[in-house]
């Protein structure tokens, strides 16, 4: 059957579309790290908390942001999502507010690897959707 | 057509040094590896196996991919002719080479080539050289876990305005790949691109082709020498070549109405 060379483009057109659309459907996480197994956590009253964070770029970059929050008392879980700059934090709120976990990201991180503590080397932009000063 | 596929090209082009430009100054998060459809097939293996994503590759990288096999298996190549940015400057440059070395010459087989082409049956045995480039690639990307060629690839090296993993030598080789496109038209997407070769049997099977109508064709060559990609058109019924990037040349070079025409096969 013969048909018209406009389809070409307009057949690239909608492939991209549909493409950029069905990316934004599913997520998967780049890494996951539990604190807190997740059978002792039964009974916590956890929130999760969305931070967009500068810096957390690939897979490598977020196992160093999760040393940011991994010793900090509160923190169940460290989910990153590094194509999206996209870090998930769930926590306990009796102990640890959002406003801690950002200072976590900004501040001071120890590195377990090297012994030593690595400054400047996040920015959170958002936390829950919500830019941040 | 050339009008509108060049304005597709210089849209990605300009797309594509923005988002690098304005990442390369901090001003967004964005690296133009989120929309490198390779990335998808880089990553594809650890996600299967490991079900993480390899370093800064994502869903997006995935989605492009997937939509890029589904676009080559109905409009063959047109990715590397209408999209890619790389495959833009190739064009380009090899328009260049083939004004300097303006001469034409034929082979054995009286093929027409241009500049410092090499003849065609060595040029179907260079085009193989990017199935080992092609494993290479996958083989250290799935074992490291990490992008280890950015520094090889002109993509990176070009768009990411001298992002990490960028070294000297990678202007070193970008030179390189440069000069050998302008000497050997098209030689990067010939001989050495991993996703033109990944794309090729999906490529192979696709469903728009040019057919070649016998009854109003003058065997005038004109579309072979057109072709960017040396593909044989005058010899066949169908361009079936997985090389096809469905640009049009051929069909805007052909002096003759109706000799080639673009079918649903």
């Amino acid at each position: 059957m013969k048909v018209t060379t406009w389809s070409v483009p307009l057949i690239i057109i909608v492939m991209i579309v549909l493409s950029v659309t069905t990316s934004r459907l599913f997520a998967i996480p780049s890494l996951t790290i539990d604190f807190i197994k997740p059978e002792q956590t039964t009974g916590l009253s956890t929130r999760v908390t969305t931070l967009i964070v500068e810096g957390v770029k690939c897979v490598d970059t977020a196992r160093a942001a999760s040393n940011a929050v991994a010793f900090k008392k509160g923190v169940v879980r460290f989910t990153a999502f590094a194509s999206y700059n996209r870090v998930e934090i769930t926590y306990e709120p009796t102990l640890i507010s959002p406003a801690d976990i950002k200072a976590a990201f900004e501040g001071p991180i120890f590195d377990p690897e090297t012994g030593e503590f690595l400054f400047n080397q996040f920015k959170v932009r958002s936390i829950d959707g919500l830019a941040s000063p | 057509m050339q009008w509108i596929r060049t304005i597709f090209q210089l849209g990605f082009l300009v797309a594509t040094v923005a988002t690098g430009f304005r990442y390369a100054m901090g001003w967004t998060m964005t690296t133009i590896e989120t929309y490198c459809p390779f990335g998808g097939l880089e990553t594809a293996l650890s996600l299967l196996t490991q079900k993480q994503f390899a370093c800064a590759t994502g869903e997006r990288n995935l989605a492009l991919f997937i939509g890029l096999l589904v676009l080559t298996v109905l409009t063959k190549k047109s990715f590397c002719g209408w999209i890619c940015p790389v495959g833009t400057l190739s064009e380009w440059f090899s328009a260049l080479g083939k004004k300097i070395f303006n001469k034409r010459r034929r082979d054995n087989d009286s093929n027409v080539l241009h500049a410092l082409e090499p003849p065609r049956h060595a040029d179907r045995v260079l085009r193989l050289l990017r199935l080992p480039v092609l494993v290479t690639i996958l083989y250290f990307t799935f074992k490291t876990g990490e992008l280890i060629f950015r520094g090889y690839d002109p993509y990176y090296i070009i768009f990411s305005f001298h992002g990490h993993d960028v070294f000297y030598w990678s202007y070193i080789i970008l030179v390189v790949i440069l000069l050998g496109i302008i000497l050997f038209p098209m030689a990067w997407c010939r001989y050495l691109c991993p996703l033109g070769v990944a794309l090729w049997p999906f490529s192979r099977i696709g469903r728009l082709r040019l057919v070649r109508v016998e009854a109003h064709c003058s065997d005038c060559h004109a579309c072979e020498i057109a072709c960017p990609h040396a593909i044989e058109i005058t010899g066949s019924e169908q361009v079936k070549s997985g090389d096809c990037t469905l640009c049009f040349e051929c069909l805007d070079a052909c002096p003759t109405e109706h000799a080639l025409e673009l079918r649903l096969t």
